[in-house]
């Protein structure tokens, strides 16, 4: 029956109900007074725009894997993607003059070749996984797992090619760092980074595909019950491997923005980000069963992670440490998270 | 218990009360939820009727009649179960030659032509091939012969998608599996059939005008909910019913194909169901119900198509249509 008007409800419930429903931004918040508390410094604009910097790369990552959540698949190949298209576009955007080159009669390509190669490579991954998914009917687990382990095989051989036979790519364009370390100064010690303005704009997107398009729309309908989002004449197929597709393009993105903002990439670059990115969604309150899941949730998931690792470093607690309260803090929101879908039954 | 009978066939049912009368001799206490009035007077003792969540009121069944339990039900007086026909079949719209599944043991060899307006009941036992066939026409199910015809013209339904375009709509059987998106609100339930029409020049979704038709629907068909907000899970049947029949109406379908519609549905929603069938049958709208309850398929269809083992045993006129009939048929190739 009908949910109890929420008018009607006494004050305490009305705040219970906003605290549970909105328990990862509390949790969030009460992160940064904590960390606050045992070291003021850390509230600055410069502690924070690290923060934002380091999590822009896990943000892009994310918002493609809160996608495939939502239709109620994983993508477990999103990591080592992500180490691929690091790679390809550092292989291509190295300096004239360095010596290791990988390319040593490479001529100076415009920026923007080697980024799409990069991305449109992850895309195709991305394909090859849609369709084994919705054509083939493989379980997006094993699917994804398979991609997986193929992508670090191709990245590892490409890698591998002579002359750079496995070493380090650096060297790399200033052109193309200044995109992941550059930023647009506006007075003093306020900046934003580029690599920010990026993931911004990619969260901007994906909210909008998500809230204001008909696809987004089937995206949540075909991980809410495929059945009726079938028989309602939503393509599934289709939807299936667009998604797949855009998280590939997504990872493709960070990827190639992860070599730029470290300067060099190896083929053990994004090694387990997809892992990140799932505990960020399911923190975040995409449901890893479909159906659920928003923007700005993943997006403050994404920061709970950026603020740990950076708070917890801050001030001095051990790394090891920092895992066990990770592990925790994943339990915990996901443990409130379900209390929130009991209570309604 | 709570409707254990909704998926049983009649000797089934039988069974079952058989062994709900061993255990009340054994001296086992049994409450039985039914939104089946027959059963009721058949097995419970004392009865307690309940609406919109408050208890109405408890009886012993002998003090009850069946008009009795559901003016209680409904809140009202109800003079009759179903509603006066106004429809007139016209010309025909929809028709169907040798349609057989490309499944040996699902239907072969079906026929059948829909009117204009016309409300065309199909009967039969269960498991005899009635949604296969309606779900096959409406392109969930692989053809392997047979045609289609709407309006005269052949036309080829691949998939939902196809039959959406060809301007028919299927209320499935099942409205957990197949209808409703559980997580979703009711807006976005409402709207997902037909969400290529809410588009503006740049792709976008007009959010404004999607709320405004759901808001309508909402109106019109009386949906008992705070508002278009409210998830469709947290809606009773008859509600979230009436969600899903307002997502295949904004689709703008001339043939409706609708499975067991009132399945799992109190008798209140039950007669504004009916009301509603009847009056999209007078506006024009041709209508094919598969329905499992003779009352309901003598009071509402034009004519009965009765099926058996996936085959169509007989097409009865209204006027000649009785219980007795419908059952020959449903049972004509049995063994």
């Amino acid at each position: 029956m009908i949910q109890g008007g929420y008018f009607k409800m006494s004050f305490t419930k009305k705040a219970r109900q906003v605290l549970s429903q909105n328990a990862i931004y509390f949790i969030l918040l009460a992160l940064i007074v904590v960390i606050a508390f045992i070291s003021p410094d850390f509230l600055s604009w410069r502690c924070f725009r690290d923060i934002l910097l380091q999590s822009s790369t896990r943000a892009i990552i994310a918002l493609g894997m809160s996608l495939v959540l939502i239709t109620g698949g994983v993508d477990l190949s999103a990591g080592r993607a992500v180490g691929l298209a690091a790679v390809v576009s550092a292989s291509m955007l190295q300096t004239a003059d360095y010596a290791r080159r990988f390319f040593p009669d490479l001529p100076q390509l415009p920026l923007i070749v080697p980024i799409l190669i990069a991305m449109v490579i992850t895309l195709l991954f991305g394909i090859i996984n849609g369709v084994a998914i919705s054509r083939l009917n493989l379980p997006p687990f094993i699917a994804t797992l398979g991609s997986m382990v193929i992508i670090y095989g191709a990245n590892s051989l490409y890698f591998n090619m002579p002359p750079n036979n496995s070493q380090p790519i650096g060297g790399l364009r200033p052109d193309f760092t200044n995109l992941g370390t550059g930023y647009i100064g506006i007075s003093g010690e306020y900046s934003i980074p580029y690599i920010l303005i990026i993931a911004l704009i990619v969260a901007l997107v994906v909210w909008v595909l998500l809230n204001k398009t008909a696809l987004g729309k089937s995206i949540y309908a075909v991980g809410g019950n495929v059945n009726a989002a079938r028989v309602s004449g939503i393509n599934v197929t289709k939807v299936l491997i667009f998604v797949y597709a855009f998280a590939g393009l997504l990872y493709g993105l960070a990827g190639v923005l992860e070599a730029a903002r470290t300067g060099g990439a190896t083929n053990n670059y994004g090694n387990m980000y997809e892992l990140d990115a799932i505990a960020a969604c399911v923190v975040g309150g995409v449901s890893t069963t479909g159906g659920i899941g928003t923007v700005p949730g993943v997006l403050a998931g994404v920061l709970i992670f950026g603020v740990i690792n950076y708070g917890l470093t801050f001030i001095g607690v051990d790394p090891y440490w920092q895992l066990i309260i990770k592990g925790l803090i994943i339990g915990v929101a996901v443990a409130l998270d379900i209390r929130k879908y009991l209570a309604k039954r | 218990m709570d409707e254990p009978t909704s998926s049983l066939t009649e000797n089934e049912v039988e069974h079952l009360f058989r062994i709900i009368r061993d255990l009340k001799a054994k001296g086992v206490s049994i409450i039985y939820i039914s939104h089946k009035l027959e059963e009721i007077f058949e097995i419970a003792d004392e009865v307690t009727i309940m609406r919109d969540g408050k208890v109405v009121g408890s009886w012993s069944i002998s003090e009850l009649t069946p008009d009795m339990m559901i003016a209680n039900m409904v809140g009202r007086q109800m003079s009759d179960r179903f509603p006066q026909k106004t429809n007139k079949p016209a010309e025909v719209i929809l028709k169907v030659e040798n349609l057989t599944s490309i499944d040996s043991k699902s239907f072969k060899n079906v026929s059948f032509e829909l009117r204009k307006g016309e409300i065309l009941g199909i009967g039969g036992l269960v498991g005899a091939q009635r949604t296969e066939l309606i779900e096959a026409i409406f392109g969930l199910r692989t053809i392997k012969e047979g045609k289609i015809f709407i309006k005269g013209k052949e036309v080829v339904i691949k998939n939902p998608q196809d039959a959406i375009k060809n301007k028919i709509a299927l209320l499935t059987e099942d409205r957990k599996l197949t209808g409703i998106i559980p997580e979703l609100n009711i807006l976005e339930n409402t709207t997902l059939a037909s969400l290529k029409k809410y588009l503006n020049g740049f792709g976008l979704l007009n959010d404004k005008k999607r709320v405004l038709d759901t808001q309508n629907f909402i109106d019109i068909l009386r949906i008992k909910t705070p508002s278009y907000k409210a998830l469709i899970k947290n809606l009773s049947g008859g509600n979230q019913q009436k969600v899903l029949i307002a997502r295949w109406l904004l689709t703008e379908p001339e043939i409706l194909l609708l499975d067991e519609p009132t399945r799992g549905i109190d008798v209140g929603a039950k007669f504004e169901i009916y009301n509603l069938i009847n009056q999209l049958a007078t506006e024009g709208k041709s209508i094919i119900m598969i329905s499992s309850e003779m009352p309901e398929l003598l009071g509402m269809s034009d004519r009965i198509l009765v099926m058996c083992e996936g085959r169509v045993s007989g097409i009865l006129e209204r006027n000649e249509a009785t219980e007795e009939e419908i059952m020959k048929l449903a049972t004509k190739f049995s063994a």
